[in-house]
């Protein structure tokens, strides 16, 4: 518990008015946990440490840190966490988003940065629905599901995010719950420590406007959905029959450099090249 | 004659290639883009000149909403940064420009106007944007908006765009059409000391007594690079002096009038005008970029058939410089507006008209310029 | 007087020397009697299609006037979305005071490396302007006085780069223009080119200023700079009249 107190007399902000917007059963304040722990655990200094968070719930969890926190508009983390990590390579940058945010709004900038592999941690915190606006459909909503703006179900297929981001070239991709709450811890700071783009995936639940409308009786079911489903993805890999199961850990390891690395290497042949020839 | 001064350097350059001369000696090292036409060259003219540059950064992104994120991002993180546009691209980067009006960062956008609505008249010069980058983003907001008329200007207007920029705190247009842009003309290459440089104020106070939004005298609070160690919230919520999101509507409004304010005290600074042959003038033309140069030559055609004709330049349209025009339309029989719209300038010469004279706009939409000829015709 | 305050004074353009019309050395203001080297305006519009070269052309020709000559000089451009086999043209404004109106409205010189150019464009000339065709690609010459060389067959056989028909041409035209001198093209050239294909393109200037020189007669001579200007003036208030 005083390791805990510690942690949050550490890293969140003092000024800024608790408890989180979050609703009860969210899992968002437990990513924001998770994201609190992984920067402890690799010895980051607050002023190096940039949150970039797009609009929905999740992008309200850069108010609550105390790090560099930028508050960007829909879909456009990515867009600005370019700019900060190619002006000052030094920054662990960090991109907080939902699964609208990333994904629809925000899908070219996305399958972009994970293509150029820009050297930023894209941190999608996945509940399957727009939560903020009340409960619409995301292009991560299962097939089926109900929402507001498919109260017949579903009829679109949802994006694989893992598949999608591991085509697009990213240097890492994985898949961690807020059940599995040690194992998401390590998959950030995995994430966080690898060059080029490293897309972490958090399935957190939102039971007011996901839960209630797809069976869910409540909050703590969610959670329970998450445990029962959710294995490892070694253990995925050896499954006969997959119905219903979703593997969670790390997918992708690449080694690349990012591009401010590719950026920095250039200038540096460029200016070599030019004294030679002085 | 004056003393023999050093040999400068000369070039003969697009307009496009001169606002990079312009930003590089304003110290700009970041530029995200993606390519349109006609404003291109900018984009290939910084690919080439960054990486040479000290601390340099050159990106192109996959559109032009994520080249405006990118400039956010590096001026956040403490760039001179910028980017340039045109037609449909302009309109994808309105969203950011609320963004940067609203979090008070510091940019440049170049928007090379091209002909016609949508993808319009992609090769030919219009003048079409003039109102959108007044009041393209949403809500309400504070915005510089500068034009330049010759490839000379193109290089003084983008310093004075960077100076504003960082001077207010604000995103800076600079509208350039497609013939400025595109006109070669001899420069001489700026250096080191030809201009007065600005740079954005740093605080001083330590971290735990700086607000990143607070009133200061001048309505510009100081702005510290990400990664300093003032480790603040910035938004595009409406926020607090802290940063933090309110909907306290008198914190609300305090922001919106200081983030107006900041900009209408200095008037006098940001409105940049030039006067031709006004002094004595009974009739006057209005005009900016391109068509000011067609207007200079028929001003002087218009005085040597008799007729006391002058010449108001605007360089900054927005704050509109009605302290420069409305006295032309006092003292002046006849106001003409040329322009390469349906009418978009001379909506605010009538506004700040309130009866005095009369406003005849000349309005050309085919992709082609106003003639001097077409203005002598109103004039004379 | 417009006047553009801007703090530059007009540049004083050197002397043309070998081939000025009347050997006389420009001295500024002159006694106004225009002695080929004070130019009002005049107004150069080299055509032809997308691939020729043709905006190459008018930068290097604006770029050598400019700098090198410390004329006045605006160079814009007109071309279509193709990058090869469209029309092209690049239109000058040379003077020795600062340029309004950056735009061609009446043509001293129009160079057409194509059929269509030069039907299109002729009518853009002065009564006294001057037309110089390709000869071979312009079959149908729309003026009976053209100056004609076969740009194109001396770059092939001559020079041996068909790709430097341009700078033939740019050739002549250095020696067609009396107040353009070749040592300031040739300087032109060589600051903007590639080395390894300067030598070819220098050998295309020198072979079409030496052609024109041989075949096309004297320089052109100047228009009288200030009647021009007070004539287009009176031009434009007599068409008001009649429209009104």
């Amino acid at each position: 518990m005083a390791e805990i107190t510690q942690l949050i007399h550490q890293y969140l902000r003092h000024n800024k008015k608790f408890p989180l917007v979050f609703c009860p059963g969210c899992g968002h304040g437990i990513v924001l946990g998770s994201l609190v722990r992984s920067v402890h655990a690799l010895g980051l200094a607050k002023d190096d440490v940039v949150i970039v968070a797009g609009i929905g719930c999740s992008g309200r969890i850069a108010a609550y840190v105390d790090f560099n926190t930028v508050h960007t508009t829909h879909g456009r983390a990515l867009t600005v966490a370019t700019g900060i990590k190619m002006a000052n390579p030094k920054l662990t940058v960090i991109a907080v988003m939902g699964d609208g945010d990333a994904f629809s709004i925000g899908g070219n900038h996305l399958i972009h940065a994970a293509r150029r592999n820009i050297g930023v941690t894209a941190l999608v915190l996945n509940n399957f629905i727009y939560g903020m606006t009340g409960g619409q459909c995301s292009s991560t909503t299962p097939e089926g599901a109900y929402s507001h703006t498919c109260p017949q179900g579903q009829l679109e297929s949802a994006f694989d995010i893992v598949e999608l981001t591991r085509a697009a070239g990213a240097a890492g991709v994985s898949r961690g719950t807020v059940y599995h709450v040690k194992e998401l811890d390590a998959l950030m700071a995995e994430a966080i420590s690898r060059p080029g783009f490293n897309l972490v995936e958090a399935l957190t639940p939102c039971f007011t406007q996901y839960g209630r409308g797809n069976g869910f009786k409540s909050a703590v079911e969610m959670f329970k959905w998450l445990k029962s489903s959710c294995l490892s993805v070694e253990r995925y890999e050896k499954l006969e029959d997959r119905t219903g199961k979703l593997p969670i850990g790390t997918f992708v390891r690449r080694d690349v450099d990012g591009l401010e690395t590719r950026w920095a290497n250039m200038r540096q042949a460029l200016a070599a090249k030019k004294g030679g020839a002085a | 004659m004056t003393a023999p001064r050093k040999k400068r350097r000369e070039a003969f350059l697009l307009g496009n290639e001169a606002v990079v001369e312009g930003a590089l000696a304003a110290g700009c090292t970041f530029y995200a883009g993606y390519p349109i036409t006609p404003s291109t060259e900018i984009m290939e003219c910084m690919a080439k000149r960054l990486p040479h540059v000290p601390d340099g950064a050159f990106i192109q992104m996959e559109d032009e909403i994520a080249s405006m994120g990118a400039v956010i991002g590096a001026s956040l993180a403490g760039r001179k940064a910028m980017t340039a546009t045109s037609g449909p691209g302009f309109s994808l980067m309105q969203e950011q420009i609320g963004y940067a009006a609203m979090t008070e960062t510091p940019l440049v956008l170049v928007n090379v106007m091209r002909g016609g609505a949508s993808t319009g008249l992609p090769t030919s010069p219009g003048q079409g944007d003039v109102q959108q980058a007044r009041w393209g983003a949403h809500g309400d907001h504070p915005i510089i908006v500068l034009s330049a008329t010759d490839v000379p200007e193109c290089v003084e207007m983008t310093v004075a765009a960077f100076n504003f920029a960082e001077k207010y705190r604000s995103p800076v247009i600079l509208l350039l059409d497609e013939i400025t842009a595109h006109t070669r003309e001899k420069i001489e290459l700026p250096e080191p000391g030809d201009f007065e440089v600005f740079s954005r104020l740093t605080p001083t106070m330590p971290p735990e007594w700086y607000k990143p939004y607070e009133e200061t005298m001048r309505g510009v609070p100081p702005m510290p690079p990400i990664g300093s160690g003032y480790r603040f919230h910035v938004t595009g919520l409406s926020h607090d002096p802290l940063g933090f999101p309110t909907s306290r509507p008198e914190e609300v409004r305090s922001l919106t009038e200081r983030q107006f304010r900041k900009i209408d005290r200095f008037f006098e600074d940001i409105q940049i005008v030039e006067h031709v042959d006004t002094a004595d003038a009974e009739v006057v033309v209005i005009a900016y970029g391109c068509v000011a140069r067609s207007a200079r030559l028929a001003v002087k055609q218009a005085r040597e058939a008799g007729v006391r004709a002058g010449l108001l330049v605007l360089k900054t349209l927005y704050p509109f410089p009605r302290r420069h025009v409305e006295p032309m339309l006092r003292n002046c029989r006849l106001a003409v507006v040329p322009e390469l719209n349906m009418g978009q300038l001379s909506r605010e010469v009538k506004r700040v008209n309130e009866g005095y004279t009369t406003v005849r706009t000349i309005n050309r939409i085919d992709g082609q310029i106003i003639t001097p000829s077409q203005i002598l015709k109103e004039i004379a | 007087m417009t006047g553009a305050p801007k703090d530059k004074a007009p540049a004083k353009p050197k002397s043309a020397t070998a081939k000025a019309v009347n050997g006389k050395m420009a001295n500024g203001n002159g006694n106004g009697n225009g002695n080929g080297q004070t130019l009002a305006r005049y107004e150069i519009r080299l055509s032809g299609l997308g691939g020729q070269g043709i905006l190459t052309m008018g930068k290097l020709l604006g770029q050598a006037l400019a700098i090198g000559h410390g004329y006045y000089v605006t160079q814009t451009q007109s071309y279509g979305p193709e990058a090869r086999g469209g029309a092209s043209r690049a239109d000058l404004v040379v003077s020795s005071e600062p340029i309004s109106y950056p735009k061609t409205e009446y043509l001293d010189l129009l160079v057409a490396l194509s059929q269509e150019a030069a039907a299109s464009y002729y009518s853009y000339l002065k009564p006294r302007g001057a037309l110089l065709i390709d000869a071979d690609l312009v079959r149908q010459s729309p003026s009976s006085v053209a100056l004609a060389l076969p740009f194109t067959r001396l770059a092939r056989e001559k020079v041996g780069v068909p790709q430097a028909t341009n700078v033939v041409a740019l050739g002549a035209v250095a020696y067609l223009l009396p107040f353009a001198r070749i040592e300031a093209m040739r300087k032109s050239l060589k600051e903007s080119l590639p080395e390894k294909i300067c030598d070819a393109n220098i050998k295309a200037l020198n072979l079409g200023y030496q052609e024109a020189k041989k075949r096309l007669g004297e320089p052109i001579a100047l228009p009288d700079p200030g009647e021009d200007d007070v004539q287009a003036a009176r031009m434009d208030l007599t068409e008001i009249m009649t429209e009104d």
